[in-house]
Order: C-alpha cells, then structure tokens, then sequence
C-alpha cells in the first residue's frame, strides 16, 4: 500500500507542471554501474553482478539449503522461482531501486510482497549473510501461506498476520534464540520496559517489538508445542482477530496470554540479578545521552582524552572529552566531526567501526563518503583533518588500529566481493597490503604493542558455519595465523593491554555479552605448529595466498571480568588500568568505565580455559553441485505489474470521475512505467473531450535519473483566480534529475504542450503551444524529528520559462526560491525559520496560492492568491507530551511524541503591487500517528501590516482580535 | 433433480431450496438442540424462510444406485486408515473428467453409492455423479465453514471444523437430516464402525456418538488438541494427540487401554495393520507401536515431517514427507526398504493400488511410483498444488488440486479388482 501511494506521488509529480519540480528531500544515488546477472537455481531467480559471483553462489547454497528446511516445516511450497537480489554490501544495497524508500544503515535486508522479491545485502559475515537469507525466506513462507489459506477460505479482506507475529516468527526460526536476542529481554524484563503483547501497539514496527515477538514465538514452542506456530498461521482463516487466533489456537487470548508469558519471563529473569549486574550500577558513568559507542583513549603530550561516536543530538558526531574529569559529558564536550551533513562524511556507522588514536595524538575513524567508505585521519591538536584515504577496489572499511609506532594503520574492509578481510595501510605512501584472502570474515584488528602480532576476530573455526568468532592472532613477520581462543561461541574485538601482557575481549561464551581478559603466553605464540591444517577450499589462486590458522599446543586462560545482565562491548585500555566500553542498558548504548580491570581479574570468580589442540579445519563453505548446479544467464529487463487499480469519484461541483491507474517495472525497478487514465466527463457530448491519459516511462538505473512521458489532460477546473474554466492539455516532457551527493542535486525539464482554455461565463478561450522550461538546485541535510525537520537546511531555487510559441498568447518566466534552516537549541527543541518566495512575471502567469496550515497559517486555505508571493516563517518546535495510549475494549491506540509549537508567519501573494503584509502568530499542535501522517492544530491569532508600499510605519500594524484555529494534516515546514 | 457442471450454475439450488433440505427434519431425537437452534440462530430463520418459500427438493435425495459398490466411504478408505487397496490401474491414466469447485477442495474425498462427495475450503459440499461426471448437488455449510465427512452405505456425517452443530448425519436416499449436534471444532475425520460414530474433537477430547440417533456414549478427554484422526483395528481405537500421547481406547467404552507418549507432535493419521500401529511424527520419527499393549516396537529416524497418514499393507508401510520424500519401511523392522522423492513437498496422503503407489505433491504433480522400489512410472502435471488425498473408485482415481480443479482419471483398460 505504501509504495502504492509512493507511485502515484511519483506519477502526479512528474506530469504536473512546474510546481512538480518544487520538493526537498535526500537523493539515492546510484554510484556504480551493476551488470545485472540470474543464477538460476531449482528454487530461486538469483540476481547479482559479476564481481560478487562467488558471494552469489555461496547464497544460492545457503537459499536451497534454507528452501527446503522451510519447506519441510511449513509443508507449503512455491511453483515459481523466487527472485533474490543480492548485494554485496550494504553501500551498494541503499542504491537499490526495488523500494523508492531511502535504506537505513539499520536495514539488513526485506522482502517486498507485490513482486515477491527478497533483497539482501552482504555484511562480510557468511553467517549473518546466512541468517538474513533464512530471515527473509521464513517471511516469503508465512506469507505465501497465510495468504494461500485465506485465499482458499474466501477470507480475501482479512488483514493478515500480524507484525510482532511475522517478524517474530522470522527470527525464531532462521536463529531460534541467541545472546543477542537474550540480551534485549533481559534488559526488557529487568529494566521494566517489557511491553506485552495484549499492548504490542504501543512499540508498533520497533526493533523491541521484533525481539519481543521472537520471544513469544520462542515461548509458545516451548510451551505449547512448536507445531503450534504453524498451527496460528493455518488457523488464521478462523477469525479476523490474531488474539481470537490465539485463542482458538492455543487457548489463551493477547490477555490470557500475557499472564503466563510475563510471569514466565520474571521467574526466568529475575533470579539472574543474584549473580549480575546491570552496568550502570557498578561502573563509572561516562557518558548517559543519545547512542553512545565505540570509545578510543588519547594519550599524547599532555593530554589524557575519550575520543567516541554519538548520536546525541540525531546526527551521528565524533566527540571527545577529557579523561578523569568528572561531569566531562557535560562541561567539557567538544565536537569533532559533524557527521550526515556534508558529502565527505555522510554517515558514521555507530556499531560497526571503531575508532583508534596513536600515541602523536591522531584519530583514524572511517565514514561513508561518495558511495564507500573513506579512512579518515585526524589531528587531534590541531583539530583538522590530515589525510583522506579512499580506494577504488575496497567499498566498506571498520575498526582501524594504529601500529605502536604510529606510521602504520591496520583494519577490516570488504571489496566487491563482498567478503571481508584484512588490509594494512602505510598512510604516508597510500601503500595498501592485503593480509588476508577469503570467504572468513575478519574484524577488529589490534596491534600489539610490541608491533609483530595482529590480534583479530574471525568466524575461521570450525564453529563459523553456526556463526562462531573465535580470537586469532596474525604474525605480521611470517603471515602465519594461530588460534587464540577457540569454542563455539562469539570473542569479539580484541585490546592489548598497554603492557602487551593480557588481551580484553567481549565474549558471549556464558549466554551474554561480557568483558573478558585473556592472558597472553607469549612463548607460545612462538611454538611451532603441531599440525597445519589443510585448506578446506580453493579459493581460485587469489593473491595474496589464502591464510589457514594452526594448530598448536597450549591453553588460553580467560577470566570474566563483568557479568552484566545485559551486554558490554568494544573494550579499550587506558592508562590508568582501566577499560572503557560500550555498555547496553535500558535499549539503549552508553560508554562506562571499569576500574581496576587487574584487581577485578584476580579476584574473578568465572574462568575458562580455550583447549587450543585444535585438530578440525575451518568450517568449508557447501556449494550447489552436480544436478543442482546453477545456470547463469544475463539480466534483461521484463516488466510485470505493480499496480492496477480503479476509482471513480463523486464531486459536488466537478461530478463524477472514473479511472485506473497502472504502473509496471522490472524486477530491478530501474525502469517504470506509469499510466493514468479517467473521464471527467459530466455530459454525453463531454465524453470523449475529457479523456485523460498519461504514460510516462523512468529510467533509474543511472546516476542521472530521467524521464519522459505524454499526456492528455481536459476537463472543468476551478481555482480563486480564475473561477470556473474548460483546459485542454496534451503535450509531453522530459526531465533530468542529477544528484551530486546525497543532499544536493540538480534538476532539468522540458514540457511542451498544447493548451486549449475557455473560462465559463465570459466566453473568451484562448489556444496556446507552451513550451515550459526549468532547472533546479535542490539541497536538503536536515534531520528529521517526530513531526519535522530539527536540525540541518533545505534549500530549493528554481528557475523556469515558459512560453507560447505559436500565438504569444503566454509568455512569463518564474523564480522559485525556499530557504529552509533549522537551529538546534536542545536535544528536543528547535528554532526553524523559512524563507520563501514564489515569482511568475510575464503574460498570462500562473498564479501562486497561499494560506492555509501549510504555509500562511490561520488563513484560510489557498484563498491567497497572486503571481508573485513571499512568506516568513519562524517556528520553535518542542516537546509537548511524550506519549499516551488508549485502551478499548477490542485493541489500542498509542501515540508518542506530541510536539508543541509556538510561531510566527508573515507573508502575501500579489500580482502588481505589495502594499499589505498578512500575518499570524499563535501556538500550535503536532500529532504523529502511524509514522506517516501528522495532525496539525493552530491556535492563535492574525495581524495585518497595512500600506506599507508607503514604508514600513509600525503604526500600520494591527493586531486582529479574534481567536482563529486550524486544524488539517502535514509534516512541519 | 439439478444438475451442473459449472461452478455458478445450480447456485440458486443451494441457498434456498438445498439449505431447507439441509436442515429440515421432523423428528430429529436431539429436539433440545434443534430447537435452541431456530430459536436463537438466524440461519435456524432463514431455514424456517426457506421452508415456508415451498422449497421441496432436498440436497442429498439421490437416486441410489441398487448395489452398493466398493465405495471410499471413509478417510483412509477403511476404518484402520490403511489407503491401501488391491484393486491396480494401469497407468498412463487418462483424464476422464476435470470440474471446477468454488475453492480448494479438503484433505479428503468420499464416495457412498456411487456419488463422490467433494468438501471445500470455502465450506461447500458437492455431489458429482461418478457415472455421468457431473456436479450433481451443492450447498453450502453454515457460516461458510470448511468441512469434511463420512459414509455409510445410506447416509453420511459431515463434521465441520469451526462453529456450532459441528456433526449432523444425513439420509442419502431422503436427503433429511437425522440430527445435528454440537460435537464441539472437528479437525479431523470421523469414523464410523458398527453403530457407532467415533470423532476426535479439535479441543481436547474423542467422542463415540450412536449413529442412529446421534446420542453421546462416552468421551475421552487428552491434554492435548487434535489434529490426528481416530483408526480402529482388532477392537482397538487409536488415538494421537499433538503432544505426542498416542492412546489406545476400547470402542465401546472409551475405557483408556494403553497410553504412549512420543514425546514429539502428533498431527498425522496413525495407520493400523495386523497388530501395529504406525506413526509418523511431525518432527524427526515414525514409530511402531503394539496395537494391543502400545510398546514402540521400532523407530525410524525420519528426516522429513509427516503431515499425512501413511498407506499400508502387509509388506509395506509407504510414508509421504514434507521434504519431499516417499519412504517404503518394512512394516515388521522399520527398515527403509526404498526412498522416492518429487520436486516438492508431498500433498497427500500416499495411495497404494495393487504395485502403485498414487500421491500427489504441491510441485502441482500427480506421482505413479512402482511399489516395489519406489521407481517413477508416470507423472502428470496439474494445475495447482496438489493437497487433497487421491482415492480410487471402480477403475478412477479422483484427486484435487488447490487450483480449484477436481480431476477424475481412469485406466484405458482396467486391470484386476478387489
């Protein structure tokens, strides 16, 4: 439904006329050229491009192995090929056209239901590539399913499976139950945040409502039995209601339900209070606003700084405070790096890369920058930028790590390929080597402090196919690679100890994620291998050679060092013998300190020793052979359907319309095609004169989106300007829309057509050929709260000509111009002002409509009218209440972040001379509902500047004393 | 007598006149019943409505051929739910007929006298004419609700699987209903032996009703729902609850005999042959069981799911998988005597006919595998998934596929015979 209305936005902007070019919004650039190729196998359509064949293959294996385990547990099956696109990473995933909608970093992948099609990006890890694979699927199974039954039972109008349900489902059976879903109802039940499920509204569409679902789902196999969750999906046909369902299902309702559920998960949790900790409760609180993550220590000269990433104002930044002050998150915070604003640092991804700082006091991060990633570095005194490193074989880079002498930079990036890898970099030469080659995923490099050893994490064990990491460490002198911890659960991003005699690490090994601290032995990390394990595949002779890890002989010693109930992660040494570290508590993540970390491992209660007699290869990645091989063949285009739907309107003045709309595309969504059809006709005789028609056709497989259409537009209009008139319009355009960045663009069009009107009443028509031309420069980086930009600017300036080239009848040229700027006054408050004018000059101009809730508020709407107009708009938005729900007795509704505001407009429309000014101030409403619409309420009052073509006296100013008040629909301008 | 072979024609013999057969009884022995019914339902008004119109042609007054054939007048064909005949086709079938229902048929099929009947989704019934391959009677169950049925040689039962007098009995001959009772949800398929009619209600609980007047006799409450049919052999009524508890029951007490728990879902048919009972699980394991004393006397580490009842016969014991797979076990060992598999989940229960094994899979096939080794004969190609059980009559196979299409196929020359 959405995309629906998407489409038909899309459509009424294109064939309007010039006011189709006036809109903000952040572009999707296509920043490569994919040559789109089908690997064809029993079950799926796979999409791909040549330089991630081998990442294809592999997702292919895992498709058929996922197809049929889901076929086996839902007993359904489909008769057609499944497409599947695949990306390989996430950067090349966002410029995907499959959905209009802007992809989020959050984003791991979707299943878009009207073309059938499951879209996934690779990460660089196999098993979570895995994971989403099956995540998707199980969605293609339940839904297919679902809707088969209630197509089968004639329940055609039932709403379906419910989200918690689907997405809950999704996750209980492509994972069942890890640390990380453990972690955040842990956090739910213990923190008190725990939503049940008879008031799932009020977390509609989170991520919490996800986790919660899987929880239920989880809780209901293990209850009442896991055939029970087919059964829900198989039982749907029997009521409208999901909690009836249930009912007739499981026996219990939402309510029912929530009895057990909840008392289940307080006797589960409860207890584990006896042993844990919640972080914020027994360690230094360093920072407590916004996400917080991925703290680095700075020790150089003098200085003594935490250098960490934070999402506390909505735009991802790069902080740092000093170290050992106390309230240095208040009084001391500085900003380093505004991020998501400029096109060199578009976007801080706040959970995948750290950060690191040498000791000459230089901060290496990494952002998104023109469609990959860019190593930045960083002078911390000097507070600039030195160096920018960007490469054109490498799209994502994480967690640089500097060497101990400061000339070197270690990290994990992905190619192409999609497979990620180690790589060093001599920042000085741009000098790039590549340390590792193959299908395991490698991450968090740190260097010893002594400069000869790598420590990393990676899936190269034998448990990687279950989504195992295990520590390795990686001889720079010899390119060999041992095992440094070994089992099957995830050790994640190693941190020497300044001494180089103990390693930090955040492991899950006990069901949560908790701060370890191996010890190193370091003659052993000379022992020669006992045993070198064969290379369980060949990888096709890419250099450099792949690397394996050895065996050797010896223990790894690990002693907890936290047991939080929750999760702490990204450990990092100071000076003091301490370690910062991002901690999850309350949903959120914040960066805490713990003290002492020596005395804290001596006194540890929980150890474990890694047996490192490690005798079993890596885990070997399966692959689709003999009669399932796949074929390949290249993509052509082939269009099918995406909307078909009639209407037929009833309008007191302008009667009856019908018509149908219907847009195609193929199954990359690169091209479109729109058609527009209905009558307006209100007579017999009218019928074959009002005829509208539309096609237009889109290309947006290229950095230059364009377009190009014909249409045919006639029938009885009305506006204030002109009353009643007769248009007839058929013509055609053609548009450009270039995005430089993510935030600018420009845009071009053409329009010719020709105009046929006659004004009723008067008798006076008047034929013209218009030729109508624009070009656009369109900015837009703001960020957006609840109801409308807080942060950031919007830019739009325009320019057009249109004109009658046979008759001369019309001839006018149009400035556009809006200028949009947000400013921030707190976490929740903002100050927006806008600048606005709207000038046609010429024979025969359009004229420009104002009033209304959108733009000259308390006034009525688009009664304003003149070919030339400007408006001043100056708006402080706040917080009004944070949230209520409403509970009937069938369901509830909840509502979240009313926002308040308090304004000022000032503004006119006028053809020949400006001699008054029309204003209004009050206090105004905002309520979001259902993340697409806003309502709007103003209340206030309206103020007249009079003749002020005889100057600006404030005497002419006057105050209206009646109260007016408005109420419509619309995001904040 | 209407008579159709499209879907939308006949339609209007259903609502008013059909419905009023339906429904009218004069001297049903569950009065109480009945009467709350016209009393408080609007369909027991809309029934009186159609009464009143002079409405006087009932749904199921057929014209009864005068020897009963060897009809499929039960689930599984026979009451130890075996789907095994010795009657054989030979294939390549020919389609003889293919009609159009409303909406995807049910599990099962049925034939009494001659007449197929046919349940839907969508919660109708049709009657075709195996004779002329025609539709000759449809209606539609109360509140659209998808049902299922079984026969005698004169009447049947429908079982409905949601709503309130889930279980009527009807005369073939008059087409009056004989009673209707609320027997509670019916996801399963009754069974009738001797007098008695045995149904393992959705919620908890099997019941043995007298036929003859639809009188409860005893009820045997599980801890769990049931999916599963009840089968009865040697004088043992089996049982198998979701939870895994398998029960063996005397008919005509309901006294509880034996209980096994399986420790796994249960939602397929257990199967009787001599003194086993076979079932297969919806997890990971088919078990034989001891008829009489309910001992496992074997399992079989299955790697497909079982949805459906298997066939059986003395020597083979067929199992139709979700993952695709037809396995052949030895009845006595357990052992895997053959694997055959189709592009997709198997839909159906397996048939076995003569040395053919008949099953359907939702690759939109209808399967002909070689009993002995469970090598493809012949495979045709349908236009839907294929969910609902083949059955064979009188030299036709008759199966459905979810596409809406009920399909009638028969030897060139019929071989052999019961």
């Amino acid at each position: 439904m959405k995309r629906r209305m998407l489409l038909l936005l899309v459509l009424l902007a294109w064939t309007a006329t010039s006011e189709g070019q006036y809109y903000f919004g952040r572009n999707k650039v296509q920043y490569n050229h994919f040559e789109w190729q089908i690997l064809r196998t029993r079950h799926f359509d796979i999409y791909f491009y040549p330089e991630m064949r081998e990442l294809a293959e592999i997702g292919a294996t895992y498709a058929e192995e996922a197809y049929s385990r889901l076929e086996n547990l839902t007993n359904y099956s489909f008769n057609h090929p499944l497409p599947l696109i695949f990306y390989s990473n996430h950067f090349h995933f966002q410029q995907t056209n499959t959905i209009p909608n802007l992809i989020p970093e959050g984003v791991g992948g979707f299943f878009e239901f009207l073309k059938g099609r499951v879209v996934i990006p690779a990460t660089g890890s196999l098993s979570e590539f895995e994971h989403v694979i099956n995540h998707e699927l199980v969605h293609v199974f339940t839904h297919g399913r679902a809707n088969r039954i209630l197509k089968d039972h004639k329940r055609t109008q039932h709403a379906g499976l419910p989200l918690w349900f689907t997405e809950g489902i999704a996750e209980y059976w492509s994972e069942g139950w890890d640390s990380e879903a453990e972690m955040f109802i842990r956090d739910a039940v213990l923190a008190g945040h725990l939503v049940p499920l008879s008031q799932m509204y009020r977390i509609y569409g989170t991520f919490l409502m996800y986790k919660e679902g899987q929880a239920i789902c989880k809780f209901i196999a293990e209850r009442y039995g896991e055939e029970k969750l087919l059964q829900l999906i198989e039982n749907i046909w029997k009521a409208d209601n999901f909690s009836e369902v249930m009912k007739l299902t499981l026996g219990v309702d939402y309510r029912e339900f929530d009895k057990v559920w909840l008392y289940h998960l307080k006797k589960e949790k409860y207890p584990l209070m006896e042993e844990n900790d919640a972080p914020g409760m027994i360690t230094r609180h360093l920072t407590d606003k916004g996400i917080s993550t991925k703290p680095a220590f700075a020790s150089y000269g003098e200085q003594r700084e935490i250098v960490f990433m934070s999402n506390r104002v909505g735009y991802s930044n790069i902080y740092r405070m000093p170290y050992g002050l106390e309230r240095a998150e208040k009084q001391h915070l500085e900003t380093l790096v505004d991020g998501e604003r400029t096109t060199e640092f578009e976007a801080f991804n706040l959970l995948r890369s750290k950060l690191d700082v040498n000791r000459r006091g230089l901060l290496a991060f990494v952002s998104k920058s023109r469609g990959h990633d860019a190593l930045y570095i960083y002078a911390l005194s000097q507070k600039q930028i030195l160096s920018r490193h960007q490469f054109d074989e490498i799209v994502t880079i994480s967690s640089p790590s500097w060497s101990p002498d400061g000339n070197r930079l270690a990290f994990a990036a992905t190619g192409f390929g999609g497979m990620r890898d180690l790589y060093l970099l001599d920042p000085a030469t741009e000098g790039l080597t590549k340390l590792t080659n193959d299908y395991y995923d490698d991450r968090d490099p740190a260097w010893s402090p002594d400069g000869r050893v790598l420590a990393f994490s990676s899936d190269r064990t034998e448990y990687g196919r279950q989504g195992a990491y295990n520590l390795f460490f990686y001889h720079l002198d010899s390119g060999e690679i041992e095992y440094a911890t070994y089992g099957n659960h995830r050790d994640y991003a190693p941190a020497w100890s300044p001494d180089g005699q103990a390693l930090a690490l955040t492991s899950d090994r006990d069901g949560a994620f908790n701060l370890w601290m191996l010890r190193v032995p370091h003659q052993e990390i000379q022992v020669a291998t006992t045993a070198r394990l064969d290379n369980p595949y060949k990888n096709g002779g890419l250099a450099p050679a792949p690397l394996y890890p050895r065996a050797i002989n010896g223990a790894a010693e690990m002693r907890k060092l936290t047991s939080f109930t929750t999760g702490a992660f990204d450990p990092e040494w100071t000076d003091r013998g301490s370690l910062l570290f991002t901690a999850f508590e309350r949903f959120n993540f914040q960066i805490r300190e713990l003290e002492n970390v020596a005395e804290v491992f001596d006194k540890a209660k929980v150890s474990v020793v890694d047996t490192l007699h490690v005798r079993r290869p890596p885990w070997a990645i399966p692959k689709l052979n003999g009669e399932m091989s796949p074929t390949q063949f290249s993509y052509k285009r082939k269009f099918s359907l995406d909307i078909a739907q009639s209407q037929i309107t009833q309008d007191p003045i302008f009667g009856a319309a019908g018509g149908a709309q219907l847009a195609m595309s193929d199954m990359l969504g690169n091209e479109q095609y729109h058609f527009l059809v209905f009558n307006n006709a209100q007579t017999r005789s009218e019928f074959l004169e009002s005829f509208n028609l539309a096609v237009s056709r889109f290309d947006l497989s290229k950095r230059a989106n364009h377009a190009f259409g014909l249409y045919h537009f006639a029938g009885r209009y009305y506006n204030y300007a002109e009353g009643y008139f007769f248009e007839r319009r058929y013509g055609g355009f053609g548009a450009l829309s270039y995005p430089l960045s993510v935030f600018e663009r420009v845009e071009a069009s053409v329009n010719v057509r020709q105009s046929h009107k006659r004004w009723e009443g008067i008798s006076v028509a008047r034929d013209a050929l218009l030729v109508s031309n624009f070009v656009s420069y369109v900015k837009d980086n703001s960020l957006w709260g609840p109801s409308g930009p807080v942060d950031g600017r919007r830019l739009n300036v325009s320019l057009g000509y249109t004109v009658d080239v046979r008759h001369s009848n019309v001839n006018f040229y149009t400035i556009l111009a809006d200028y949009r700027h947000y400013f921030r006054l707190g976490l929740r408050n903002a100050y927006a002002v806008r600048l606005q004018t709207q000038y046609n000059h010429g024979k025969e101009a359009y004229p420009f409509f104002m009033g209304g809730s959108w733009d000259l508020r308390l006034y009525p709407r688009w009664r304003i009218w003149g070919q030339k107009t400007f408006l001043v708009s100056q708006e402080l938005r706040f917080p009004f209440i944070d949230g209520f729900a409403v509970a009937f007795p069938f369901g509830g509704l909840g509502f979240s972040s009313i926002r308040g505001a308090l304004f000022v407009d000032a503004g006119n429309a006028w053809d020949q001379k400006l001699d008054r000014i029309l204003g209004s101030t009050g206090f105004g409403v905002r309520l979001r509902v259902g993340g697409f619409l806003v309502l709007r309420y103003d209340l206030g009052r309206r103020f007249y500047w009079n003749e002020i073509d005889r100057g600006l006296a404030p005497g002419k100013l006057k105050l209206d004393r009646r109260v007016y008040q408005q109420f419509f629909f619309g995001w904040d301008f | 007598m209407t008579k159709a072979n499209q879907p939308g024609a006949g339609e209007e013999g259903i609502t008013p006149a059909e419905v009023a057969g339906y429904e009218t009884v004069s001297q049903s022995p569950v009065h109480g019943k009945r009467k709350s019914m016209f009393k408080k339902s609007p369909i027991g008004c809309l029934l009186i409505l159609v009464m009143l119109a002079g409405c006087a042609k009932a749904p199921l007054q057929l014209q009864l051929p005068d020897q009963p054939q060897q009809d499929w007048r039960i689930a599984g064909f026979d009451t130890r739910r075996s789907s095994a005949r010795a009657e054989s086709l030979t294939v390549p079938l020919q389609e003889l007929a293919r009609l159009k229902l409303s909406s995807a048929a049910a599990q099962n099929l049925f034939v009494a006298r001659g007449f197929l009947f046919v349940p839907t989704l969508d919660g109708r019934i049709y009657v075709v004419d195996l004779e002329k391959h025609e539709v000759v009677r449809k209606w539609k169950l109360p509140q659209g609700n998808a049902g299922t049925l079984t026969a005698t040689s004169n009447s049947i039962v429908i079982a409905m699987r949601y709503g309130k007098h889930t279980l009527a009995h009807f005369d073939l001959a008059t087409g009056r209903r004989r009673w209707s009772i609320d027997a509670g949800d019916i996801a399963s398929e009754p069974l009738i032996a001797d007098s008695l009619l045995f149904v393992a209600a959705l919620y908890q609980h099997v019941d043995a009703y007298r036929l003859r007047d639809g009188q409860r006799r005893w009820q045997f409450k599980t801890r769990a729902q049931l999916h599963a049919s009840p089968a009865l052999g040697e004088g043992v009524l089996v049982v198998a609850a979701d939870d895994g508890m398998v029960y063996g029951l005397r008919p005509e007490t309901g006294k509880k005999i034996w209980e096994t728990d399986l420790e796994r879902p249960v939602l397929a048919t257990p199967v009787i042959q001599g003194q086993r009972v076979f079932i297969g699980t919806a997890r990971d394991q088919v078990v034989a069981l001891d008829l009489f004393q309910g001992q496992v006397l074997w399992r079989f580490a299955n790697p497909g799911r079982v949805f459906h009842a298997p066939a059986v016969n003395d020597s083979l014991l067929i199992l139709a998988c979700a993952d695709g797979r037809v396995r052949a076990l030895a009845p006595a060992s357990g052992r895997l005597l053959w694997e055959s598999r189709a592009l997709s989940v198997i839909g159906t229960s397996p048939l076995l006919a003569g040395e053919t094994v008949f099953f359907g899979a939702l690759d939109r096939h209808l399967y002909a595998i070689h009993a002995r080794d469970g090598e493809l004969i012949w495979r045709q190609e349908l236009h839907g998934r294929v969910r609902t059980n083949p059955i064979l009559w009188q030299g036709h196979l008759i199966l459905a596929s979810e596409d809406r299409e009920l399909y009638i196929f028969g030897s060139p020359q019929p071989a052999g015979g019961d």
